[in-house]
């Protein structure tokens, strides 16, 4: 039967895709199309979207309504007449501009359906693995070059050859699907889209590291997510490609999901332990490295959800292939996630090096409001705020620590020029008073200082010396933090402060 | 006062004066020393220094005279990370790093001064200022806090921050009788939570919600009241500012002045600081010098010692003709010319024989000499017992016979090393907490743990604790599970044949490997009528034998038995077998249950050994001490204190001096022990106050309290530590002058100035303590007989190459079941025991704020047997043996087996020494506390009135 | 001391060395008795003895002929 997608994931659910649902059923029904609940391909500008199969084709209409849905098909056949026909999708300008590497199946299928996972050289990753020695695959994404997603951009090659060179009787694979940065979603649509890649990401990092025991540590505020990726476990383990020797390998593998509990700071490795072991999501100081002492006090490799993703492509294609995408020291693709004021919000993969510029105009269409965009905040509530005399940086890991900013997890919040940046700088220390775990002094009591601190540049009290002392925090906090919480709230204070003096009442 | 020096490793040690205590290990160091045996070699602040590999940067800085500044980081508990004063560059790191938590490497190059890191720390500091009450000169943390001395240190000027938000109104929680814990002055250094995790291990404490509304919470948001805070003050120890704050130094503001004391409860014999201002004593904080204790303590020792000064103390002597009359109160000489005159009347009438002594763990080493002195050589004869009879007196045969020490055989710190740690018979979280918290820590690092008890006590299973084999064994059947054991590690070939050979008497061992290979020492036959699973007693010897270095721990379980030395053998008999003796982490370690019951044998104060447990007879001995007393010493033995009942009941016992027991109370059948004391015509009770005992007494001398004499006392582990005076004694007299005294009165002159002399005599009469003296204890705080030329620095483990006795002697255990046996008539079996927040009889406790933890003595019954009685928790129950019967509230709980019931006997109302019976330990007499026939009836309203 | 109080106690030692063969316990039951009990205490058993033999153990009897 001939197949119609629509992409059911929180972002579309959340403009009330669901309401098109059931008349789309009958419609296809009534002209022999058969429904496929896709995870979304995230492009926001063209939601509601609908994709209609035609000789082996994908037609996309966009942007549409209840209303649009009557006429949506002719004669069992895509009306190409529509007012809301955007060609192939292949060819829509939005998916056209990306390097789907990881993402390459999302948006695709049905998210929780092997067959079709399989069917899109799903496990194809896997299986090559588990051919290999564990050094081997460990040698295989060393020389991709792929560093960790979540933010700190670790080589995740060398997290793994520390895992798995620690002996232990029991080793863990945990990954780390609290991706709490505001205006960040691509953990959430990779798993709501593709969970399998996720499990498979998984299941081969366990099989470099010797790890028989993996743990999804994912936040309670993505249900859906919570449900598409339990399904998909149990599917998983139904047809053998979890549990005791997957595959025929021999090699056995167990996969739990835990759900977090509100709490910004477990999307920090530690406290994500902590929390874990069912103890108060607190941080813990390193040395030791989780790698050596991680769950348990057991060697644990940890890892964001697209590093983990992006580990069957590698497998697949080979580490050079990933390699050779991507700028400098900054292989692969990054999967920018769009967000704020702008026209086309949405998630982007495309490659490191790729101007942030481009993401801007090119990709995003500036802002929605059509004014300036006066300030980027790249890298989640921690990044730094960016004038437009730095738009034309490369995304990458290291020209932006250059520039005092950061690349993170590819977040990326766009302002308009009503923004007021003292707002923006207040807002930073009030975040970090509200996730602060509380241990270590600085960002615990500085936190709400700093916002306080803000609050009284903002009513012009004692402005030169409340800016001294705001510089002295800042310094406190990023050099004696026990964590990057407290580490990094400095960067979005003191780039505010730095770039649009004038919202600080600085002459 | 003190002098410091640096020494050749840079370590700082204190001159001494004569007076003084070493001071040594006042230091804290930051963070525990590792247990490497690796030497690293670093640069701090230009200066080489050598440390443990895996010690911390922070107490390689201590240890080498550098100061950083520190709040969170303590040596009691492992480093946390929180004020992050204590940074430090070095030329590894990008950023300065928290010297608490960064450890030392090879060649490491240090900073630990820069204007960078001073800038940074006024910043912390800063902030912690911002948001905290300024009232310094009027807190009562003024003089003692960390985070003033830390303001102080970084130079602290200004808080730049003004108004903001804050703690300063969080209300106070005072529900802890002895501590107060005030949230606005928290620095959220969670040191107090750490050390009720790793020191104290019983995990009350948490922090409630997270960043700058994070608080500490006891247990679930309660009150320290509560919770599952036991009171042992480590929270109030480790806190650096007047958050936990004890409310006598709220009151009275900080000592002047300290003296390093030992504390007068249980066998663990902590070392305190008794800290003071003039006469009167603020409060103890437990001393980290103190090798039994390491700085910790448990709510008696810590808080509990306000009895000293309690209203009834009874200062000035009493004496009456009659128990009926009213006691008059008289001088000193008078109460020593009436006693002694009464003494020598009933000697003439009746016989040398006729009267004797009864000495304590009240007493200190010093005093328990003189009475034992003044038994022989004044009275004439051997008639001195002392507590230890109703406790521990198996122990001293059992090991006597088997090792040829009447002691246990390791240290505490011995646990340490354990693989594998069994209890039987004794409970340590309740009756020897601190020594329960090292044990707790070493279970936590993953030793295994055997229980053996029939009741489910706390180790069994409690905050990350979980006994791996439990027997619940029906009372009375501990030598059959121990047989039971030995069969299987036999039948399984287990045993330690190398130790065997060449350690142990080889004839007796085969004789005792034919008994114990007989079907009826097997599991499944013993776990008929011991009412186990033969599993569970398989499981606990294979894991004994084969589990590594395991070491046994058992309490009055074990001796309170009538085959009380048969089970102390018996247990020797498994540590031999196995291999199990002459190092670390193994052993047989009786847990002796009073401060200085162990001292109290070791002087001799039994009717059938010397000073040293040299038997009477031995002539050697006796000639030696004849010369040096100056006295006709008899070589037969004496009357045992039940014996001394019985003889009184039978009209042959006239009269006793009783210092600090109190029989009447603690004492089984105190009917019978009524009738004793009734038919004596001159008892003579030296005591604090007018106990159950002086209810029967003649002579009344007041006695004084451990914080009102000088003197020793011995632990658990041997251990000979300072008691040292803080006041004076209330009745004028510590109780060694009055012994002495009173000997003089008999006739018998004793002439000691001061209680170090007669520790030398000790020392020169006996040979295990030859080299004990107030100046070797001065010097090293403490020390574990054998102490003499042999053995100089003391003997922390005993019997390391051979035995004290040569070979290993084994003894056949036959199982003997008690003649105390249930029926339809007393169909249940009660035990008892104790809890923590009290002590023994209570007469200490019961007169502190600890009662309101436990004002009543309750009966524990399983709820299937409170159900078919109709009994809810909380009844009033009739408790009736066939000895007698009296009445008790009941709790139905499952930590009980159907079948026994338990209770404490630490209030004399509660009479639970009315009901026990007068069956004992067959070498000894230790009364079968453990074991009584009972029936348990709920009574209804009437009937309680 | 009351007869009865001291066969009991006298009985008990002697039934704890039941496991030895017969003339090892009696040694070993004659030997604690002199170790632990008074001249007094002894000398009450013998007389007792003298008097209520049949109320003794056979292994007792052993016992207190030899003392």
């Amino acid at each position: 039967m001939k197949k119609i997608y629509i992409g059911i994931e929180t972002g579309t659910l959340s403009i009330g895709i669901k309401n098109l649902l059931s008349p789309l059923q009958e419609i296809a029904k009534q002209q022999n199309y058969q429904v496929v609940e896709t995870g979304g391909f995230g492009l926001y500008a063209y939601e509601p979207m609908i994709e209609v199969e035609h000789n082996n084709e994908r037609h996309a209409f966009t942007k549409v309504t209840e209303k649009d849905l009557q006429t949506l098909l002719t004669d069992n056949k895509p009306n190409f007449n529509h007012s809301c026909y955007a060609g192939k999708t292949q060819d829509l300008p939005l998916l056209k501009c990306q390097q789907r590497f990881t993402f390459r199946r999302v948006g695709l299928n049905s998210p929780t359906c092997v067959q079709s996972y399989q069917q899109e050289q799903g496990y194809e990753g896997l299986k090559k693995a588990l051919s290999m020695e564990p050094q081997g695959v460990i040698d295989q994404i060393k020389e991709s070059g792929i560093r960790g997603r979540g933010g700190a951009g670790f080589p995740t090659g060398i997290k793994l050859q520390t895992v798995k060179d620690s002996p232990a009787k029991q080793k863990y694979i945990v990954c780390n699907a609290d991706e709490g940065d505001s205006g960040t979603f691509a953990d959430r649509m990779l798993i709501e889209g593709d969970p399998f890649c996720l499990i498979e990401g998984m299941t081969i990092s366990a099989k470099a590291v010797g790890a028989t025991q993996g743990f999804v540590y994912l936040r309670s505020e993505y249900p859906l997510a919570l449900q598409r990726l339990t399904q998909a476990i149990e599917n998983a383990y139904q047809v053998g490609l979890l549990g005791k020797n997957i595959l025929d390998s021999g090699f056995n593998f167990d996969l739990k999901i835990h759900s977090g509990a509100g709490a910004y700071i477990c999307g920090e490795e530690t406290s994500l332990l902590e929390s874990l072991e069912g103890k108060r999501g607190v941080i813990r100081f390193k040395p030791p490295l989780p790698a050596i002492e991680g769950l348990f006090a057991s060697p644990t490799a940890l890892n964001n959800v697209i590093t983990l993703a992006t580990l069957p492509e590698i497998l697949l294609q080979g580490g050079k292939a990933h390699n050779e995408i991507g700028y400098e020291k900054s292989k692969g693709t990054l999967t920018v996630q769009l967000a704020g004021n702008i026209k086309n919000g949405g998630l982007y993969e495309v490659p490191f090096g790729t101007s942030l510029k481009t993401v801007l105009s090119e990709i995003g269409g500036g802002t929605r409001t059509e004014r300036p965009i006066k300030a980027v905040q790249v890298g989640g509530p921690l990044g730094a705020y960016f004038p437009e005399e730095l738009f034309d940086l490369p995304l990458d890991y290291e020209t932006f620590m250059g520039k005092g900013g950061m690349v993170g997890h590819g977040g990326v919040v766009v302002f308009d020029d009503t923004v007021d940046l003292s707002e923006q700088a207040k807002f930073a220390f009030e975040f970090c008073a509200h996730e602060s775990c509380g241990k270590c002094t600085p960002c615990r009591i500085g936190s709400t200082r700093g916002a306080e601190l803000i609050a009284k540049i903002q009513k012009k009290q004692d402005l030169d010396k409340n800016l001294e002392v705001v510089d002295d925090l800042c310094e406190l906090m990023e050099e004696t933090s026990l964590c990057a919480l407290g580490g990094m709230t400095p960067f979005p204070v003191k780039s505010a402060i730095k770039h649009f003096p004038s919202d600080f009442g600085i002459k | 006062m003190l002098n410091i020096e640096r020494g050749e490793n840079n370590n700082q040690f204190v001159e001494l004066n004569t007076e003084s205590v070493s001071y040594l290990g006042n230091m804290d160091y930051g963070t525990p020393e590792s247990t490497s045996d690796e030497i690293v070699s670093l640069v701090i602040d230009n200066k080489t220094v050598r440390t443990k590999a895996g010690n911390s940067i922070l107490r390689a800085c201590i240890e080498a005279g550098i100061h950083l500044p520190k709040l969170c980081a303590t040596d009691s508990v492992n480093a946390f990370g929180s004020c992050r004063l204590c940074i430090v560059t070095t030329n590894m790191h990008r950023k300065p790093v928290a010297s608490c938590h960064t450890l030392v490497a090879e060649g490491m190059e240090v900073v630990t001064q820069s204007n960078k890191l001073a800038k940074l720390r006024k910043g912390i500091m800063e902030l912690y200022i911002s948001d905290h009450p300024l009232d310094c000169l009027t807190c009562p943390a003024n003089g003692d806090c960390e985070l003033e001395d830390m303001a102080g240190v970084v130079g602290l000027r200004e808080v730049r921050y003004g108004e903001g938000e804050n703690h300063l109104k969080l209300k106070k929680d005072t529900s802890n009788p002895y501590f107060t814990y005030d949230a606005s002055k928290c620095i959220l250094c969670s040191r107090c939570v750490r050390a009720c995790d790793e020191v104290q291990g019983t995990f009350a404490l948490t922090i409630e919600k997270r960043g700058f509304d994070s608080k500490v919470s006891p247990s679930d948001h309660q009150s320290f009241i509560d919770s599952e805070c036991v009171s042992c003050g480590a929270c109030v120890q480790a806190c650096p500012t007047a958050s936990l704050m004890e409310k006598s130094v709220i009151e009275f503001g900080v000592a002047e002045d300290k003296k390093m004391t030992t504390c007068a409860y249980c066998g663990v014999g902590c070392s305190f600081w008794a800290e003071h201002k003039g006469e009167q004593v603020i409060r103890m904080t437990p001393a980290k010098q103190g090798k039994a204790n390491e700085g910790h303590s448990c709510v008696k020792g810590r808080f509990a010692w306000t009895y000293a000064t309690s209203e009834d103390r009874i200062t000035t002597p009493l004496i009456r003709d009659n128990i009926n009359d009213e006691w008059k109160p008289v001088s000193w000489d008078e109460a020593f010319t009436f006693a002694a005159n009464k003494f020598k009347e009933l000697q003439k009438k009746h016989g040398i024989d006729c009267i004797g002594s009864i000495t304590s763990s009240r007493c200190t080493n010093e005093e328990t000499y003189l009475i034992q002195k003044l038994t022989r050589a004044a009275m004439g004869n051997n008639n001195v017992d002392t507590c230890a009879r109703v406790c521990h007196s198996p122990t001293g045969y059992g090991l006597k016979k088997t090792f040829g020490t009447s002691a246990g055989t390791q240290n505490f710190k011995s646990v340490g090393e354990s693989d594998v740690v069994m209890f039987i018979g004794a409970n340590p979280t309740d009756a020897h907490p601190v020594f329960g918290s090292r044990v707790k820590q070493r279970l936590r690092q993953g030793a295994k743990l055997i229980v053996v008890d029939p009741r489910k006590i706390d180790l069994v299973q409690s905050a990350h604790i979980k006994a791996d084999h439990h027997i619940p064994l029906k009372p009375g059947t501990n030598v059959a599970i121990l047989n039971a054991m030995a069969h299987v590690i036999v039948k399984n070939n287990l045993q330690d044949q190398n130790f065997l050979e060449e350690r142990c008497d080889s004839q007796l061992y085969q004789n005792w490997l034919e008994f114990i290979k007989q079907s009826k020492n097997s599991p499944e036959a013993v776990a008929q009528y011991a009412q186990v699973d033969p599993q569970v007693i398989y499981d606990a010897a294979v894991l004994y034998a084969t589990g590594g270095k395991a070491a046994i721990y058992y309490g009055l379980g074990v001796t309170e038995h009538s085959q009380g030395s048969s089970t102390v053998m018996a247990i020797a008999n498994l540590a031999m077998l196995t291999g199990n003796i002459g190092k670390e982490g193994v052993g047989v370690n009786p847990l002796r249950g009073q401060n200085n019951v162990q001292g109290a044998c070791d002087m001799g104060s039994f009717p059938h050994e010397f000073p040293g447990y040299r038997h009477v007879s031995d002539d050697k001995t006796r000639t030696q001490l004849a010369k040096e007393w100056q006295a006709d010493l008899r070589s037969e033995p004496g009357l045992r204190l039940p014996n001394m009942f019985d003889a009184a009941i039978a009209g042959d016992f006239k009269g006793m001096y009783i210092h600090g027991e109190d029989p009447a109370q603690s004492d089984p059948n105190t009917l019978h022990v009524a009738e004793a004391l009734s038919a004596m015509e001159c008892v003579i009770v030296q005591d604090l106050f007018l106990n159950e005992t002086a209810k029967y007494a003649h002579v009344f001398f007041p006695g004084s309290s451990f914080l009102e004499k000088d003197g020793t006392f011995t632990n658990a582990e041997r251990r000979i530590s300072r008691v040292r005076k803080i006041t004076n004694p209330l009745a004028g007299m510590a109780d060694w002058e009055v012994t002495q005294a009173f000997s003089n009165a008999l006739g018998y002159p004793m002439n000691y100035s001061h209680p170090s002399e007669i520790m030398d005599e000790v020392a020169r009469l006996t040979p295990t303590f030859s080299n004990v003296s107030y100046q070797l204890l001065d010097e090293k705080t403490s020390v574990q007989w054998p102490c003499n030329d042999e053995n100089p620095d003391g003997t922390p483990l005993m019997h390391m190459d051979k035995f004290v006795i040569g070979k290993g002697q084994f003894m056949l255990t036959e199982y003997v079941p008690t003649l105390e046996k249930s029926g339809a008539k007393f169909p249940l079996l009660l035990t008892t025991g104790r809890i923590l927040s009290q002590y023994n009889v209570g007469t200490q406790t019961r007169r502190t704020e600890n009662s309101q933890w436990h004002n009543e003595d309750i009966l524990e019954i399983n709820p299937t047997d409170a159900e078919s009685r109709g009994i809810s928790d909380g009844d009033w129950i009739s408790l009736d043996s066939r000895v007698a019967k009296t009445k008790l509230r009941a709790i139905a709980t499952d930590r009980i087996p159907p079948g026994v019931v338990y209770t404490t006997f630490h209030h004399p109302d509660s009479g639970v020494n009315v009901i026990t019976t007068e069956l004992s330990d067959w070498a000894t007499n230790c009364p079968e506390y453990k074991v009584t026939a009972v029936q348990v009836n709920k009574l209804y309203e009437s009937s309680t009135t | 001391m009351e007869a009865n109080k001291l066969l009991l106690m006298a009985e008990n030692i002697c039934a704890n060395f039941s496991a030895y063969p017969e003339e090892q316990r009696t040694q070993q039951t004659i030997t604690h008795i002199e170790q632990f009990w008074t001249p007094a205490m002894r000398k009450d058993l013998k007389s007792d003895f003298s008097t209520n033999e049949q109320a003794y153990s056979p292994a007792l009897k052993l016992v207190v002929k030899k003392i």
